[in-house]
């Protein structure tokens, strides 16, 4: 009986190991660095911050339960800085951390729910003094920026995704992604005056992701049904709000350069002109050391572009560093499916 | 982008010597080895892992996935308590390796290709074994023979042992207001019996429980776990001469709130599940002096609906039903050749469908023929076993596509030393060959089927040591496996284009390798009766795929170590049992990192009971208190189980 009860309290020891919460450093401050929103899997609770400290040459994974001793929860979807605020939409949580820009340090949490049912945030934009976000029950909700407050709801489409603003009015892809296999078309037009839809766009079958360039024109990416209907960029007028080009290529992500667009498709980038509409280059980065291409930024401040790499989407991922003539230069190994960065100079 | 589709996918997508006599009976009516003495029921412990009648009530699991995970070698994925999907893997297979055999019958479901031990209750169960060799298990179906492994239950409905009437009734009430009544009777008249078994639980089901959250231990309650079912069967027996007939039927019906993972900062959770099933079975055995032929047949009937009350699509709700239709005939038969030889040999066909209300899923109908042909023989060295299992799979969707056929045969071989000296000592090799079809899930479920799916590969090598070191005044009983198993083609959903564009498959080649210990000690001294048992369980399950980025990682959910100790002890009518169980560290994704690290988990079990028999009544009260300790764990992460919790029953038989 004695190896018995040795064997008992020898389990119950090992069954009480506890941690206690570090304190976060408050003397802490972003500086030349790259901070990495990795979206983490569907329910595993693990989306995540990277923190790559250019200056100590270090990596913390980890780095939002670093700073505030909780996990950023499920589906890190977007992350921006917007004043001295980044908002960071975790889409499955249905929250929106607000975090200090210079140092990290939590501000608050907005819980994104209608009641009890979770709106499922995806993307924000910003404009003056208020946030967008699109809520996958087919609104796009304003938050007052200095109160962190929801102060309106503007009904769109099914299941919103990406937004840009051009020419005082917001353009809201609704991908009825939810209906799949029939899924929405339509690009919805917020007028940010009146704060409410003013009209619908018909582009193509599960717009995405929406961004616009120097002239006001409206991009779209009609993600198609992943079969038969492929992906196709569509160029939207910001003043008459009417489809005017379809390109007759695939499209999966999409980035500025300068004047020019980076776009990806299958695992190639490519270097568009929208002044001209045409290719500049088909093949421009060098993608061999990349598994899966997840998306792409170029960051003028250094003229490199970056290509966030989520291997096989449950492995952990690399943010890829190239030259602006799309040479490979280095990695650094982050969490788990990286989708944005922000880059501390 | 249709991310909540994935937890539909999941779900439609697991001792006594004192009770001898029992044992010997179960043992028997599982169409195993005939065994009539103590040396008898010593080997069969040995060759499989077994648990009984008295173990099942002393342990007053919720359901079979519970009661399994008490075993060397296998591996329970629960995602919840009560009432939440449970399957299991042996020796890490994977539980589509798997088959369930209840009285004799095989549980399938071609949705799934797998079975919710969840559902499948153990008040009505009077024996359980596992096994991976086909010792002892030649009237089995065929296709169970076949599959990977196997578990097979007894209940005490379906068997011909017994007295004149029997009686078998409880009343349980536990921690999350958890309710349930059974009972169940069987008239044995001469050469028949007749019998019928009703149950019914319920359960508000909401648990509290902590959770780390960064580096932050947090409290909440898990909601939307309610549950309710009702459980229901009858049988027919009649025995005349050398030919047994049975025949039966079983039922059930549950509805139950699905909690889902655990997200944080989000506690909206109100999808639900309703199932009904019906399976109607019977059987002929014929048992002559040198021949054993065995008919069977069964049919099942399951409908299975799922609603998601608040799906932001545009209706604002999912609301889908799926209806699996099963029928299985076939005959097996043992002959022995000579005085120290015998032939077996049988066929099975199957065929399944699936109807699903939604109209842009498949309408899939599967013929499933197996054939299997088998040799043994006892030489002075030892006993040889020899079969070769044929499989023949058409598949035909009235909807669309269709896989192509596919045809295999599946060896099986094995060697067995005879029992050397006194201490029984056994040597066992064996080999097994199988694979397992895709299920129709895997095959068609929205975009995320794959018809281009191979068949799932296993190559199984064991060799172990039984042995008596001990018996008489103490008895112990050893049994060590050493195993590999290799298995190719494993089919896994994975994101292929994006997070929300998952695809089912072929991506994984895994070796398996690893180690049981079991041993089962008991001594009685005047009115004590004292056992110790327990296993260890250590596993090595690795990605050998090609190229693979996790080359070398101990693959997701599998445990390196695992370990059940239980100690009991009995008194005149008094009995308690202390049930140990530890698993170790696992990955929740395959890279093992730290980030997927889930932790291992000690649970501490606690049941007492005291008996009182007044002739053939007996009367009994039990409490069990379960995971004693209150510790916080999971089988699967982000599905948390609960805390300590506690079982009161009380229950009645007449024998």
């Amino acid at each position: 009986m004695r190896l018995i009860k040795l064997f008992a309290i020898f389990l119950l020891v090992v069954s009480c190991k506890k941690e206690e919460p570090v304190t976060p450093s408050e003397s802490f401050k972003l500086n030349n660095g790259i901070l990495v929103l990795c979206e983490g899997l569907f329910q595993q609770n693990n989306a995540s911050v990277s923190w790559i400290d250019l200056g100590q040459g270090s990596i913390d994974n980890q780095f939002f339960v670093s700073r505030t001793n909780l996990s950023l929860g499920d589906t890190g979807n977007d992350m921006q800085q917007y004043g001295g605020k980044i908002y960071i939409v975790v889409n499955v949580s249905s929250t929106i951390e607000v975090v200090s820009a210079d140092s990290f340090t939590p501000i608050k949490q907005i819980q994104m729910f209608d009641g009890a049912t979770a709106k499922q945030p995806r993307h924000i934009e910003f404009s003056g003094s208020n946030a967008y976000v699109t809520c996958y029950d087919g609104y796009v909700d304003v938050i007052d920026t200095a109160s962190l407050t929801v102060t309106n709801r503007i009904a769109v489409g099914a299941n919103p995704e990406g937004m840009t603003v051009a020419n005082n009015k917001l353009y809201v892809a609704n991908s009825g992604g939810l209906n799949f296999p029939n899924m929405d078309s339509t690009l919805s037009v917020i007028d940010l005056s009146l704060q409410t839809e003013i009209q619908k766009i018909t582009v193509g079958k599960n717009p995405g992701s929406v961004i616009s360039d120097a002239t006001g024109d409206v991009y779209v990416i009609a993600r198609g049904d992943y079969g038969a209907i492929p992906s196709r960029l569509i160029r939207v007028s910001s003043v008459s709000d009417t489809k005017e080009e379809e390109f007759p290529f695939e499209v999966s992500s999409i980035a500025s350069m300068n004047n020019n667009f980076l776009i990806s498709a299958n695992n190639t980038i490519s270097l568009f002109d929208p002044n001209t509409e045409q290719m500049i280059s088909s093949n421009f980065v060098n993608l061999s050391d990349v598994v899966t291409m997840y998306n792409v930024v170029y960051h003028s401040a250094t003229d490199k572009i970056y290509i966030m790499d989520a291997m096989n989407y449950t492995n952990t991922g690399y943010l890829r560093k190239y030259s602006s003539a799309g040479a490979y230069i280095s990695s650094y190994h982050v969490g788990l499916n990286p989708s944005k960065v922000l880059f501390y100079d | 982008m249709c991310f909540r589709l994935n937890i539909l996918f999941l779900f439609v997508l697991p001792f006594a010597l004192n009770a001898q006599e029992d044992t010997v009976q179960h043992i028997q009516e599982m169409n195993v080895a005939v065994a009539i003495n103590k040396i008898q029921i010593l080997r069969y412990r040995n060759q499989n892992e077994f648990l009984g009648e008295k173990d099942i009530k002393m342990l007053a699991t919720n359901d079979l996935g519970e009661l399994l995970s008490r075993f060397a070698g296998v591996d329970l994925k629960s995602y919840g308590g009560l009432g939440g999907l449970k399957t299991i893997s042996v020796r890490s297979l994977g539980s589509t390796h798997n088959t369930t055999v209840i009285d004799g019958f095989t549980e399938s479901n071609g949705q799934t290709g797998q079975s919710n031990l969840g559902r499948i209750q153990t008040d009505n169960v009077v024996s359980v074994a596992r096994t991976t060799s086909n010792s002892y298990a030649y009237l089995l179906p065929v296709s169970s023979q076949a599959a990977g492994a196997n578990v097979a239950l007894q209940t005490f409905e379906n068997s011909f042992y017994g007295d004149s009437l029997m009686i078998r009734a409880n009343v349980r009430y536990g921690s999350f207001n958890q309710k349930s009544t059974y009972l169940g009777a069987k008239v044995t008249r001469g050469k028949f019996y007749v019998s019928a078994f009703g149950r019914y639980r319920d359960a508000e089901g909401d648990f509290p429980y902590q959770f780390r959250n960064g580096n932050t231990i947090q409290n909440a309650i898990r909601k939307n776990n309610d549950y309710q079912d009702y459980y229901f069967g009858t049988g027919l027996g009649y025995h005349l001469r050398n030919i047994k007939f049975r025949f039966g039927y079983r039922g059930s019906a549950s509805n139950q709130g699905l909690p889902g993972a655990v997200i944080f900062y989000n506690e909206s959770a109100d999808e639900r599940m309703s199932n009904e099933d019906h399976t109607a079975f019977g059987d002929l055995t014929w048992s002559g002096t040198n021949v054993n032929i065995r008919l069977y047949s069964n049919a099942n009937l399951n409908q299975l609906s799922y609603d998601d009350p608040s799906y932001l699509n545009s209706v604002n709700a999912i609301s889908t039903s799926y209806e699996n239709k099963m029928i299985k005939g076939g005959i097996v038969l043992a002959r022995n050749v000579g005085d120290a030889s015998s032939f077996r040999g049988g066929i099975e066909h199957t065929v399944s469908s699936l109807a699903v209300d939604d109209t842009s899923f498949a309408k899939p109908l599967r013929n499933h023929s197996h054939g299997m042909i088998g040799f043994d023989s006892n030489l002075s060295w030892g006993q040889i076993s020899l079969a070769l299992y044929g499989q023949y799979v058409d598949e035909f969707n009235r909807a669309g596509s269709q896989p192509d056929d596919l045809f295999r045969l599946n060896p099986f071989v094995s060697y067995t030393s005879r029992v050397t000296n006194k201490h029984l000592v056994k040597h066992k090799l064996w080999y097994r060959n199988s694979f397992r079809v895709p299920s129709f899930n895997e095959l068609y479920y929205n975009n995320i089927g794959n018809q281009d799916l191979l068949p799932e590969l296993a190559h199984q090598f064991n060799y172990g040591v039984d042995f008596v070191p001990w018996k008489d005044k103490i008895d112990l009983y050893v049994r060590t496996n050493l195993f590999l198993n290799l298995v190719e083609n494993k089919i896994l959903a994975i994101p292929t284009k994006n997070l929300f564009v998952w695809s089912m498959q072929n991506i994984t080649n895994a070796r398996i390798i690893g180690g049981e210990v079991y041993f089962d000690l008991e001594w009685n001294r005047n009115l004590w009766q004292r056992t110790i048992s327990g296993n260890y369980t250590y596993q090595s399950v690795v990605d050998i795929t090609d190229g693979s980025l996790n080359q070398g990682h101990q693959l997701a959910y599998t445990p390196e170590h695992k370990v059940n100790v239980d100690l009991s002890s009995f008194y005149k009518g008094w009995g308690f049992r202390l049930s140990n169980s530890f698993t170790s560290m696992r990955y929740a994704l395959n890279e093992n990192i730290e980030q997927n690290e889930l932790p291992g988990f000690y649970l501490l079990d606690v049941g007492a009971y005291f008996m009182k028999t007044i002739r053939k009544n007996e009367f009994r009260i039990q409490l069990n208190v379960k995971n004693v300790l209150n510790n916080n764990y999971a089988y699967v992460r982000s599905y948390v189980m609960p805390g300590r919790n506690y079982l009161i029953t009380m229950s009645y038989a007449f024998n």
